[in-house]
């Protein structure tokens, strides 16, 4: 059964300082792009071990992404970032680095939704700082068919 | 919009600390090599257009569709084994 997606959000929670409470949100400096000005999210799982997630403003309700682990429907997904993108999320190593893709869901067809595999989330997920990154070089699509028809 | 004249290996200076060189000419292909402050995002135009266009598409109040398709099972296996992610879940 799908729970209910909660998203009564407390404003104080991106105020608190270390040691993070698990309340506390990720925050992304520069935003995610196209919302350079709202930096401060709420990642809200759906149900345990879903590959699918909620990223949700902290400070505007009705703004969010459904976003999700990349991993789970392109298994060799690997892509490669720049020193300074890894430096400025202080990401030294690598398994502290978590990876999602934000994901478009069509209205009329809701089957046919992509997520995009060439503007990735990385988050330090230990100081829970993230960035959105776009690949320039890389052959990964803005709009990747999650659901794979034969 | 300013327009400058350049040859191939001179530069340009932008504000603090951005230099864009052109480093290659070739046909109707120019290659430029830009050096920035780390701070600074640099982008091929239309990429960073496509991606604030999917974004703003993909931004949602909304969760019914995805509902929809949770619950009729089509999604049911794509799974994560990504343990760090529990690290940034809202508990």
């Amino acid at each position: 059964m799908l729970e209910e997606v909660n998203v009564d959000i407390e404003r104080s929670t991106c105020e608190q300082p270390e040691p993070l409470d698990p309340e506390y949100c990720i925050r992304f400096q520069s935003g995610i792009l196209g919302f350079p000005t709202i930096t401060n999210y709420l990642l809200i799982a759906y149900e345990e071990g879903q590959s699918f997630f909620r990223l949700q403003a902290a400070d505007q309700d009705d703004l969010g992404f459904v976003v999700i682990d990349p991993l789970s429907f392109a298994p060799d997904y690997q892509p490669k970032f720049s020193k300074s993108d890894l430096e400025s999320l202080k990401i030294t190593d690598p398994e502290s680095m978590v990876l999602l893709a934000i994901v478009s869901i069509p209205k009329d067809e809701p089957s046919a939704m992509t997520a995009n595999l060439m503007s990735p989330l990385v988050i330090n997920a230990r100081l829970r700082k993230g960035k959105q990154i776009v690949l320039s070089n890389s052959e990964y699509a803005i709009r990747e068919a999650i659901i794979k028809t034969a | 919009m300013l327009v400058l004249t350049r040859k191939l290996g001179e530069k340009i200076s932008i504000g603090n600390g951005i230099m864009v060189v052109v480093t290659e000419i070739r046909g109707n292909h120019v290659k430029l090599g830009v050096e920035a402050p780390k701070e600074v995002s640099i982008y091929r135009e239309e990429v960073l257009r496509r991606t604030i266009e999917e974004n703003k598409a993909a931004a949602t109040g909304d969760l019914q569709e995805l509902q929809g398709l949770l619950d009729s099972g089509q999604l049911g296996k794509l799974k994560t084994g990504n343990k760090e992610l529990n690290k940034c879940l809202k508990k």
